[in-house]
């Protein structure tokens, strides 16, 4: 699986509007924090090449629309996603009530081979907002635990807290998902057969 | 119905007579009812061809023996009827006439009588106007509530048909139906218009057709008289039933959005409602009209199109006459050209001064002839408009200038209210300037070089010139001229003016002044998800621009876009329209950027920002169209990516704006805001085209979308600064518009764009659907019963059970639009299962846990198909539940089992898939044992000893009592039998023997009763048996008797069978009963007031309990195990447990409320004992019976009719 030289790791990011989707991308890609961004309309992405684990590989972050309405939009590029990042923000308990809908909606829209196992990662955004603070870490990691163990973070675009950390930890699930990816479609028969045990866990540790 | 008499002069022919007797006789219409002789086909071909099929296929002659002459005084529709009438006759009218002489007499006093009757009814004449209506309802099954909107004779084809089928078309509201009787062969046809995907005109043989496609088939309609209006017609009712499968197809998110409101469709709806039946097609008609009228000047919403008259108008400069149409509203007369030439002229009646009728002397080749001319002057100019050449100019002046005068009463009512609003404008701090004038145009620091600032002085004169010289009265001529001057873009100072003018704004702002203002003060201080939302993106709109930097551009900002989420809360707050509404601020002045904005969303890019962005999403697929119509290749590389779709949503919602520096973009909104939305289809062509050759080149999805996004960045404007600096060819946007239009102009009209649309837009409404739908299914799919398929199957069907419920119900709530009522549960219940006999218990069941919406509705489907027998018996009973079960969980309820007997039996005797008599045989054995057992377990102290003999004996009699109550129907098992005929109090003696524990007050007197009748028991045997059969034979005649006779023999084969095992059981039981049952007894009176049966018996394992399942153990032996079933219907669907495995813990917390879920199914297989005593006695006795059990385990299929 080394032997490929160029590796393309697809991530969508996922959470109401507002909650700092593109403001993470960009201080992750960037490393610029702005208040001066527009709503974003449709989808948008950035690509940023990092070194995984001594490895190269091309992030091409896609960052999309809050708004549920354009829910609607077909939403092809789920399509061959690796990692998907469900953001909410932890002033607003709405946008946090809403995770449950964004995975559900992208199992549903990009309908990946294995759902139970495909990689998310949450991240609470804007917890440099330390006053107004709705959502406690506790709360969103039991969320996460209970959705099968899912890596979470707390960030701040506007601060750069943990943002590195977090994207980090998002290629390495990226990765192992691609991985996992090209091990079916080489031995497509074999791992049918023994598709069913729970061994295989994305071993992502926080 | 009764008629007026008709003479009939050869009775016999076509007709069979029925029934007759000296007087009268009932006669049938040949190729009617079942007859299948070649005659009577071809009769019945005849009548679905002409008016007759619509007349009645019944009818009541009076006969006359001295004459050939028979008088037709009744015709029905349905046999029923008819002979509802014929028993009248025979009942009151016979007697009477036997006792008059003369034939003459006779006439009179039956035409007298009928006289008397007829001045009751409503007249005949009113019936023969509503005759399509009666044959639609008849032939197509249609409740009062579905309204005929036209019908017509015209051909048929199908997929499969060759041939043409002639036959009558009838378009209803929400349905299109066909019907066509051809020597035999019948096409019966009804289709809600929200299954069709498709209407398009198309040629049959040579001829014009319909085509309406619907996701499986294809229907032609040929020969169909107004084709045109019939199209209108048809493209009308199906975008309303889109509108309604979007209403309808809200998902998961909607929740948050609580605020009531009323939808455009509910207005529609409200409107439609006050048209009578007759005049319907003429509304529909009208409306048509009326919506091209307002499209084609774009009026506000309200104006309704009054009269339209061809004239001509005389050309302000040559006075030559230019030919078109003049149309007359409330408060406008429009005038246009037609395409040809491209002028129109709009005047509001408000602006006029005087209307006069003049004489003007004809220019064309009779220079002698004098004609009428109108001369309108507007208010403080000089000019005037002049029609003339038109039918009856007095008349036209006349209504012109009786608008115009009501125009001024409201005006003046208006003002009154503009004052109002300018005290909130002043309070308000609303914006009167654009914010251009204080903090310009550019995000930087204004810099203007003369040569740009000379580009635009020469623009605005070159605009004030052609004002100037297309000036007419207070309204200017547009001729098309224009066009390339706002392709130029714009002059600053021009901008608000031309903009209201051109979108149609002016015209909504002037029909309701203050209305800004108002909405402002109205709403102050609501809140709604759209307020939070509008929030969240104020300073994520046009932040680069200083006046959004500070608090002065927020604040316009947040009052125009909360102003416009209470004006529409349909659309609300849709992203995009704030960073439009940003742009538009900086140019025209805050109640200006109010309207442009209500212009944009109901008028320019229609639907663009509902709830479900259709509009976008049509225009985004008619831009693919196009794409791969003018640039194959670039179309089919883009997409194999798949990319086209999403790159150009924020081109056509934000107008290029999010995309564009907005300086540049606001030419394109120079050109939006006068030519539509076709305007963004032509731009993104063009620009597709610009950078096509580097577009092949990458192969990546995300290079085309950075090449793409570059080349947009880099589009500047001549009046503003140039180009970024480094951007390396940056075009021009007022040349790219230029050579768009050039391009692309001529093939991209607005008839265009809105016939593309409407083909369109079925398709992608439908596509909303199917996603809904899927998501649906993912949600229950773990947790049903049913596998993927058979949950897409039915929510195709209870989707349409809403759709009933939406078309025929006036419901003013949308959200419950989402829900099945009783009717419509009962007919999917009819359609789907062979248990609908329960329908009405089943909703009410199901309602108590609320709505009954897909997920209850598919839980409950799921223990009628495939459920164990358990879960089957928890529901049956839990149908009959009597609110006092649950207090005194460990007695029997016999109120309950008597509810239960009652509609069981109805399932085993009615039911035609059951017509068996084993089942019923078998079913009255569990009656019998289950009384033993109730009995047994109340009065176990007494020990009463029943022999074998007796209990069959008692099974006989048990048989009667359930066949009488189904008899005597529902209702018996209230404890008040003495009324209901002996038959249904028979049940209730048997089953209320040991009621005297009961707790029921009301029943002590039929208790007693029941026990002195108990002692009676074989004399009101031998009565009952007697009473029965009579009954049968009145009842249903031959077949009856059939029945009695295999009725023995049934009887005693099913008691060879049954009953040693069945006795065995019983002793089983009452051996080893006795003491438990005491015990049980004292528990009961421990726990009275236990709050949760199944609770308090789970906790507390009792030893009745333990009895009960021995004696369930030996019913079990003779029945199948019950256990052995459940894994088998888990294995079943195999598919659904693996798709499922995701979804099932998150639907499982969504779910988890419901009582009928495969959860709470698992459950109660895993704890069978857990229920009540009713229950323990009901299943243990169901158990005894081994057909019973086979009855109650095995898989019922889902019947798929289509």
């Amino acid at each position: 699986m080394a032997t490929r030289k160029k590796v393309l790791l697809k991530v969508i990011i996922l959470g109401d509007s507002g909650v700092g989707k593109t403001s993470l991308m960009n201080q992750y890609v960037n490393r610029k924090f702005s208040n001066q961004y527009k709503a974003t309309i449709g989808a948008d992405f950035l690509t940023k090449e990092v070194t995984v684990d001594d490895r190269l590989v091309t992030m091409q972050i896609w960052d999309t629309a809050g708004q549920e309405r354009f829910q609607s939009l077909g939403v092809a590029f789920y399509r061959g996603a690796d990692c998907c990042v469900l953001v909410f923000d932890v002033t607003v308990p709405r946008s946090f009530e809403s995770l449950e809908a964004w995975r559900d909606e992208f199992l549903i829209q990009a309908s990946p081979r294995d759902p139970e196992h495909f990689p998310f990662v949450v991240l609470g955004n804007k917890v440099d907002l330390k006053d107004n603070r709705a959502i406690t870490e506790n709360r969103a990691k039991s969320w996460c635990d209970e959705k099968g163990n899912i890596p979470y973070f707390e960030t701040s675009a506007k601060e750069a807290t943990k943002v590195e950390t977090a994207f980090l930890t998002i290629a390495r699930a990226a990765l192992q998902q691609e991985k996992d990816e090209d091990i079916y479609h080489d031995f497509k028969d074999a791992v049918n057969l023994d598709d069913v045990p729970d061994k295989k866990q994305d071993g992502c540790g926080c | 119905m009764w008629t007026t008499p008709e003479e009939i002069l050869i009775a016999n022919a076509l007709w069979t007579t029925r029934e007759s007797n000296r007087f009268f006789a009932l006669q049938e219409r040949r190729g009617h009812g079942k007859t299948t002789s070649f005659f009577s086909r071809i009769i019945g071909t005849f009548d679905s061809l002409s008016d007759a099929h619509r007349t009645c296929p019944y009818r009541i002659l009076l006969s006359q023996p001295d004459s050939e002459v028979s008088y037709q005084i009744a015709k029905a529709h349905h046999r029923e009827e008819i002979e509802h009438h014929w028993h009248w006759l025979e009942e009151n009218i016979l007697e009477r006439l036997d006792s008059i002489e003369s034939p003459e007499d006779v006439r009179q006093f039956v035409f007298g009588k009928l006289e008397s009757i007829a001045k009751a009814k409503p007249s005949a004449a009113q019936q023969e106007a509503d005759a399509p209506v009666i044959a639609f309802r008849r032939l197509f099954q249609m409740p009062p509530e579905e309204r005929l909107v036209t019908s017509c004779l015209c051909n048929y084809w199908s997929n499969k048909h060759t041939m043409p089928k002639k036959g009558w078309l009838y378009v209803s509201v929400n349905h299109f139906n066909f019907y066509s009787f051809i020597l035999g062969e019948e096409v019966r046809l009804s289709i809600p218009w929200t299954h069709v995907v498709g209407v398009v005109e198309v040629t049959r043989f040579m001829a014009p057709a319909i085509r309406i496609t619907t996701s499986t088939h294809k229907h032609v309609l040929s020969s169909v008289p107004d084709r045109e209006m019939m199209l209108q017609l048809f493209y009308q009712l199906t975008a309303k039933a889109m509108s309604r499968l979007l209403e309808i197809s809200d998902d998961a998110f909607s929740y948050l959005d609580t605020l009531e409101y009323e939808t455009q469709l509910m207005r529609d709806e409200h409107a439609e409602r006050d048209v009578p039946d007759d005049r319907l097609f003429e509304y529909y008609c009208h409306q048509y009209e009326t919506q091209q009228y307002r499209e084609l000047f774009r009026l506000p919403q309200s104006e309704q199109l009054e009269s339209r008259w061809d004239c001509a108008v005389f050309d302000t400069h040559t006075r030559e006459p230019v030919f078109g149409r003049l149309y007359v509203s409330a408060n406008y007369m429009c005038f246009s050209s037609g395409k040809a030439s491209g002028l129109t002229l709009i005047l509001a009646y408000r602006d006029i001064a005087t209307i006069e009728l003049t004489d003007e002397a004809r220019r064309s080749s009779d220079p002698a002839a004098v004609m009428s001319a109108i001369c309108i002057t507007p208010h403080g100019q000089k000019g005037h408009t002049m029609f003339g050449f038109m039918a009856d100019p007095a008349k036209i002046a006349r209504l012109a200038l009786d608008r115009t005068t009501e125009a001024k009463a409201r005006r003046r009512k208006h003002d009154a209210a503009e004052k109002d609003a300018d005290v909130i404008v002043e309070e308000e701090h609303i914006l009167k300037r654009p914010l251009h004038e204080e903090y310009g145009t550019d995000s930087g620091k204004e810099v203007q070089p003369t040569k740009q600032h000379h580009i635009s002085l020469l623009k605005e004169q070159q605009w004030h010139a052609f004002l100037e010289e297309n000036a007419c009265g207070a309204s200017t001529f547009r001729t098309g001229a224009e066009r390339d001057l706002v392709v130029k873009g714009i002059p600053l100072k021009l901008r608000p003016q031309l903009w209201m003018e051109y979108s149609g704004a002016l015209h909504d702002m002037q029909a309701a002044p203050g209305e800004y203002a108002r909405l402002l003060v109205a709403n102050r201080g609501r809140t709604c998800l759209a307020i939070e939302e509008i929030e969240r993106d104020l300073h994520r709109s046009l932040p680069e621009h200083p006046a959004f930097q500070r608090d002065v551009g927020i604040d316009a900002l947040r009052r125009v876009l909360t102003a416009y989420a209470w004006r529409n809360p349909e659309i609300g707050y849709c992203q995009a329209m704030n960073i439009v509404t940003s742009v538009m601020l900086i140019y025209t002045s805050e109640e200006e950027a109010f309207w442009l904005l209500c212009a944009l969303c109901e008028r320019l890019l229609p639907d663009y920002y509902t709830k479900k962005i259709v509009g976008a999403l049509v225009d985004q697929r008619v831009f693919e169209n196009l794409v791969t119509e003018f640039m194959p290749e670039l179309g089919r590389h883009l997409e194999a990516t798949g990319l086209l779709g999403m790159l150009s949503l924020p081109w056509f919602i934000t107008m290029f704006v999010s995309v564009m520096p907005f300086q540049s973009a606001v030419s394109v909104l120079d050109c939006v805001f006068y030519d539509g939305a076709r305007v963004l289809l032509m731009l993104g062509l063009q620009l597709l085209e610009d950078n096509y050759d580097e577009l092949l080149q990458q192969p990546e999805d995300c290079y085309i979308m950075a090449t793409l996004t570059q080349a947009l960045q880099a589009i500047s404007n001549t009046e503003t600064r140039t180009t970024h600096k480094g951007d390396k060819k940056g075009s021009n946007v007022n040349s790219l518009l230029h050579r768009a239009y050039n391009k692309y102009g001529h093939y991209v009209t607005n008839e265009y764009l809105i016939k593309q649309r409407r083909n369109v837009r079925l398709g992608v409404v439908q596509e909303l659907q199917n996603s809904v739908s899927r998501s649906a299914v993912r949600t229950v799919v773990g947790d049903s019963l049913f596998d993927k398929d058979e949950l897409a199957f039915l929510h195709r069907e209870f989707h349409d059970g809403c759709m009933k419920v939406a078309f025929w119900t006036q419901q003013k709530d949308r959200h419950k639009r989402r829900y099945l009522d009783q009717t419509q549960f009962g007919a999917l219940l009819r359609k789907l299962t062979e248990w609908d006999v329960f329908a009405d218990a089943m909703y009410t069941l199901l309602h108590k846990e609320g709505p009954v919406n897909f997920v209850s509705f598919t839980n409950a489907l799921g223990i009628v198909c495939r459920g164990s027998l358990n879960s089957r018996l928890v529901m049956l009973l839990r149908m009959f539940e009597t609110p006092n079960t649950r207090k005194f969980p460990d007695k029997v309820d016999h109120q309950q089992l008597a509810n239960l007997w009652q509609h069981l039996s109805e399932l085993f005797t009615t039911n035609s898939c059951e017509k068996d008599m084993r089942y019923e045989q078998a079913f009255n054995e569990v009656v019998a044992t289950a009384v033993t057992l109730a009995s047994k377990q109340e009065c176990l102290p007494m020990s009463v000893h029943v022999s074998d003999g007796e209990e069959r004996e008692g099974t006989a009699e048990h048989k009667h009592g359930a066949d009488s109550a189904r008899q005597t129907g529902v209702g018996g098992g209230d404890g008040e039998g003495e009324d209901k005929g002996t038959g249904a109090s028979e049940t209730n003696v048997v089953v209320e023997k040991g009621a005297p524990t009961a707790d029921d007050d009301d029943d002590n007197d039929d208790d007693a009763e029941a026990l002195s009748d108990a002692g009676d028991r074989d004399d009101d045997d031998d009565d009952d048996e007697e009473v029965e059969e009579e009954e049968k034979e009145v009842a249903t005649g031959d077949d009856g008797e059939q029945n009695a006779g295999d009725e023995n023999e049934a009887t005693s084969k099913g008691g060879q069978v049954v009953v040693p095992e069945a006795s065995e059981g019983q002793h089983t039981t009452q051996a080893e009963d006795g003491e438990p049952g005491e015990e049980e007894e004292e528990e009961s009176a421990q726990k009275p007031a236990a709050p949760e049966v199944t609770t308090a018996a789970d906790m507390t394992p009792t030893p009745a309990a333990d009895a009960d399942a021995v004696l369930m153990m030996v019913a079990e032996e003779v029945g199948s195990h019950p256990a052995s079933h459940h894994p088998a219907t888990t294995a079943s669907t195999p598919a659904s447990a693996t798709a499922s495995a995701t979804t099932q813990q998150r639907d499982r917390t969504r779910s988890e409320a419901s009582l009928w879920s495969k959860a709470s199914v698992e459950e109660m297989e895993a704890n069978p004992h857990t229920e009540t005593m009713t229950f323990k006695v009901f299943r243990a006795a169901v158990l005894s019976q081994p057909l019973m059990v086979e009855y109650f385990e095995r898989q019922v299929p889902l019947r798929e009719r289509d």
